[in-house]
């Protein structure tokens, strides 16, 4: 009987590492990556894998090991020892090392995603931002969509003034995200009401919108999944396994999980123009019969 | 101080006093007990019923579809499902983890370990339990009131949470013709809320509620610094005190700094909904579709910076005691010395102090400034270097032992294999591009439950089976015990473990209906899966309820010591007396002597007989 104890960590152990090697076989495995940074983060992701892969091994190794072999019922006698200081400095400094390995081998990809250069040599030193993008979009989050704006010839003249304001030309769209391969993309993400959370799986991409602020967040689309048919005007998927979508991922409400918002990439800049103009000639359709234009207003009471 | 005397006059008591209103340490430590038993099961329940949903999410659940009112169509409501997993993960953290690891083990063991006849203020201590009763009746009545039970999360982040409708304005319906919208204020005295309906008078209960376990915990913490400084038998010094009571130590010194800063944000936010202070209201205000708030003046960002600088500690605050409480198992069911007692000491001072600076890494998406991350993961990876100390001495402790398998020391085994999953998980959130993508999945989910159901769980497990023949004066049922360990072990594996690779698919948390996304669908099954194992798992904690309530009774009963174990407490009389010890015992040594040459293989702390051992540090 004693000796089932280690069997069964065992068992569990093996059971942990065997679900592990067949998830990704069974598509239970990160989404595909297209963004321009997330290779490195899949990169970091699979090193802190192997180093705590590692470690788990080592340890439940040992423990397995130590409940077969030093068992009281075989007669296994214990020895008097309080500690061994030669042991105690190695497995401080070995842990600490790989960790910060791992603490500043993140610091270059972190930059990456946030556009800030840092110093080569002292990665967490920064030296400033470098933000500059093909395309601007506000997504403002609300109980429970996402309402996207675009403005004429994806560049406002002053950014951050649009952003809080609008401009009464702009495009609005909802929980749809239309970007072009290869673009550098801003998004400047705000929220009326509650705190969300914009999630892009496959751009390995999260931010929270917080109650009145703007926040940026920058991202380029290395692959693209649709194309736009002018004559039809329809959105061709290229392929049909390419659905990429949006998520909430920080808690709003009862309906928190139906912001279920669609990714598009179009193929290039002249494809999503061509989408940009049909969509606001359609707009502007709808906007005729209106009395105003819906100009959702970024924070409380400013009619 | 003087509690001889108190002690004479507190004998000729009846029920009440003894039972109920007992200024005894060991009664309050076991009031603590059951009261945390009563709210596992309830805690449990709610879980079973997230996982419920979570399993067949479009409802038409067999038999249980018809609890269900009418109006929501034979099936759980998304709102109520939020309510489900705010109250689970309040219930457990403040109701059953927090109370049984300070609680129990913190009123029964500190007297007792350090050869004190009670705490250092027995009053103090009896308040500490009688002020957790407002909190169980509030947080209890709070599933009956309007709207239901709070339901923002148990981070309960403004604005979800802290809008009140009692001052607002409503815009007036737009009339064909008039190019802008007037408004009205809004009048509403009902304490609804515009976010959702558990933000209302359930958000109001729930904050109440934890404000009273706020209190009681500050005054069990002082209590236990008080006492564990001030009444050590003679010869106790604090490098010979069993790491259960420098783990008890530390965290009553954690709490006792944090927890005033989460109880000032409590206040804060029911200011906020009581009286519409706008302390987390943004200087624009909100709108909820037609409804809008006064401008405020605040930041919802620093509840999160008020909330995590004392939820972070308080997550160490939910494991140090159960690192104390398995390491003195691990050494007594070893028959070997504690290896490396101090680096065990220093380590988890380490942890809690670096745990004062960490909390910004639950905080790397919410809109914090990127370059402060850096600092937040620097410090959060360092936390992980005590912990692998920590693991390695516990692992070393074991080589070279002689291992007997009882129940406690299975459950404490399963700490330490537990503890490594839970800590290593840690280390892909630690890091921020991965933590970009972690932050609010399933792996976080995962994560916290190997650290708080699958470690302090089993450390609590652990600690009640080793105590409880000192607690009642009868073991614990081994047979039935290590059933329960293994099917907890087994089903709680299965349950968890799973989680990672949700979250490696991308699963988010808190959701209601994760299938109406593409790329979660293929999940499903796993989900369902583990919603299985989560009602074995459920089940066989029955065995553990049916094994207390039956060692109380018919458990065979224990002498003095019946582990042959060496702190202080078992030179006491199982169940020791009020005032604990015949006689104060005099410490002559540290707690780990064990594998001792001579007719018995270990030395009691305060044994006279000379140890005949070369002690080599």
């Amino acid at each position: 009987m004693h000796r089932c104890w280690g069997l069964l960590f065992a068992a569990v152990n093996l059971a942990a590492i065997g679900l592990f090697a067949i998830s990704p076989a069974m598509g239970w495995w990160l989404p595909k990556n297209i963004a321009s940074y997330g290779a490195d983060i899949d990169h970091l992701f699979y090193l802190i894998l192997v180093a705590t892969g590692f470690f788990f091994v080592i340890t439940q190794g040992t423990l397995v090991y130590c409940m077969f072999r030093f068992n009281a019922k075989d007669g296994a006698k214990a020895k008097h020892i309080h500690g061994n200081t030669k042991l105690e400095i190695i497995w401080t400094a070995i842990p600490a090392i790989i960790l910060l390995y791992i603490g500043f081998a993140q610091t270059p990809t972190w930059a990456k995603m946030k556009y800030i250069e840092i110093d080569t040599w002292f990665p967490i030193r920064y030296k400033g931002t470098n933000i500059e993008s093909d395309l601007h979009v506000t997504v403002l989050g609300r109980q429970w969509e996402w309402r996207m704006r675009y403005p004429q010839g994806h560049i406002p003249a002053d950014p951050q003034a649009w952003a809080d304001l609008g401009n009464l030309h702009d495009l609005h769209v909802v929980n749809e995200l239309h970007v072009w391969k290869d673009a550098k993309v801003k998004i400047h993400l705000k929220t009326q009401d509650v705190i969300h959370s914009f999630f892009m799986p496959n751009l390995r991409l999260k931010q929270d919108a917080l109650p009145g602020k703007v926040m940026p967040m920058v991202f380029s689309p290395i692959e693209a999944n649709v194309r736009y048919n002018p004559k039809t005007r329809i959105l061709e998927e290229l392929n049909p396994s390419s659905t990429w979508e949006i998520a909430c991922a920080e808690l709003c409400g009862g309906n928190h999980y139906r912001m279920r918002g669609k990714l598009f990439v179009h193929e290039s800049k002249q494809d999503y123009e061509l989408w940009f103009s049909d969509a606001l000639k359609n707009q502007r359709i709808h906007e005729s019969t209106r009395l105003a234009p819906v100009v959702a207003s970024s924070n409380g009471v400013n009619p | 101080m003087n509690h001889d005397s108190n002690h004479s006059t507190e004998t000729k008591s009846g029920f009440l006093t003894t039972y109920l209103f007992s200024q005894d340490h060991k009664m309050i430590g076991i009031q603590f007990l059951f009261s945390g038993l009563i709210f596992f099961g309830i805690g449990g329940l709610l879980a079973l019923l997230i996982r419920l949903q979570l399993a067949w999410p479009d409802g038409n659940l067999p038999y249980i579809g018809k609890w269900f009112p009418q109006s929501w169509g034979g099936k759980m409501s998304p709102e109520f499902y939020t309510m489900l997993f705010t109250m689970h993960a309040s219930i457990m953290i403040f109701f059953v983890i927090i109370p049984w690891l300070t609680g129990t083990f913190g009123n029964f063991l500190i007297p007792l370990m350090i050869g004190a006849r009670d705490m250092a203020f027995p009053k103090l201590n009896m308040f500490s339990y009688w002020v957790m009763w407002p909190a169980f009746i509030i947080i209890l009545a709070s599933f009956f009131v309007d709207g239901g039970a709070a339901s923002s999360g148990w981070t309960s982040y403004p604005t979800l949470s802290n809008v009140g409708a009692e001052a607002g304005l409503e815009k007036n319906p737009v009339k064909p013709g008039e190019p802008a919208s007037s408004y009205t204020v809004f009048k509403d005295d009902s304490f609804n809320s515009p976010s959702s309906p558990g933000a209302g008078m359930g958000q109001i209960f729930w904050l109440v509620s934890l404000i009273f376990v706020g209190i009681g915990s500050m005054m069990g913490s002082v209590n236990y610094i008080t006492t564990i400084l001030n009444m050590r038998a003679p010869g106790m010094d604090l490098m010979r005190m069993p790491l259960t009571v420098w783990s008890l130590f530390i965290t009553a010194i954690l709490q006792a700094l944090a927890l005033p800063v989460l109880t000032v944000a409590l206040m804060l936010q029911l200011l906020d909904k009581l009286i519409a202070t706008s302390f987390f209201l943004p200087p624009g205000g909100l709108s909820f579709g037609n409804w809008h708030t006064t401008p405020g003046g605040g930041q919802p960002l620093l509840w999160q910076h008020l909330f995590w600088f004392y939820s972070h500690p308080a997550v160490y605050i939910m494991i140090l005691p159960a690192m104390g409480v398995v390491s003195d198992i691990i050494a007594t069911f070893s028959r070997k010395p504690m290896f490396g007692y101090k680096p065990m000491v220093f380590s988890m001072a380490a942890i809690a102090s670096l745990g004062f600076i960490v909390w910004g890494h639950h905080m790397f998406q919410s809109g914090m400034d990127p370059r402060l991350g850096t600092g937040f993961m620097l410090a959060t990876i360092l936390i992980a270097v005590p912990s692998a100390i920590k693991t390695f001495n516990w692992l070393a402790t074991l080589w070279g032992a002689s291992i007997l398998y009882t129940t406690a020391m299975l459950n404490a085994l399963a700490f330490v294999s537990m503890f490594v999953i839970g800590g290593l998980s840690g280390i892909f959130m630690a890091a921020t591009p991965v933590d970009v993508y972690f932050h609010d999945t399933y792996f976080i989910v995962a994560h916290i439950h190997y650290v708080l159901f699958m470690s302090s769980i089993f450390g609590i497990f652990a600690g009640i089976t080793f105590w409880f023949p000192k607690m009642f004066g009868r073991l614990m049922n081994e047979p039935l015990g290590k059933v329960h360990f293994a099917l907890t072990f087994i089903f709680g594996n299965l349950t968890f473990f799973p989680m990672h690779i949700l979250g490696i698919g991308g699963h988010p948390r808190r959701y209601y209906d994760p299938t109406i996304y593409q790329y979660l669908e293929n999940l499903q099954p796993l989900n369902q899966f583990m919603t299985i194992s989560a009602m074995l798992l459920g089940l066989t904690q029955l065995l553990f309820v049916i094994n207390i309530f039956y060692s109380l009774w018919f458990g065979e009963k224990a002498g003095k010591n019946p582990w042959n174990s060496n702190t202080l407490e078992w030179d006491a009389p199982s169940p020791p007396p009020h005032g604990n010890f015949d006689q104060i015992p005099v410490v002559q040594r540290g707690p780990y002597e064990y594998a001792i040459d001579g007719p018995l293989d270990y030395l009691t702390q305060s044994s006279t007989a000379s140890d005949g051992v070369k002690h080599h540090e």
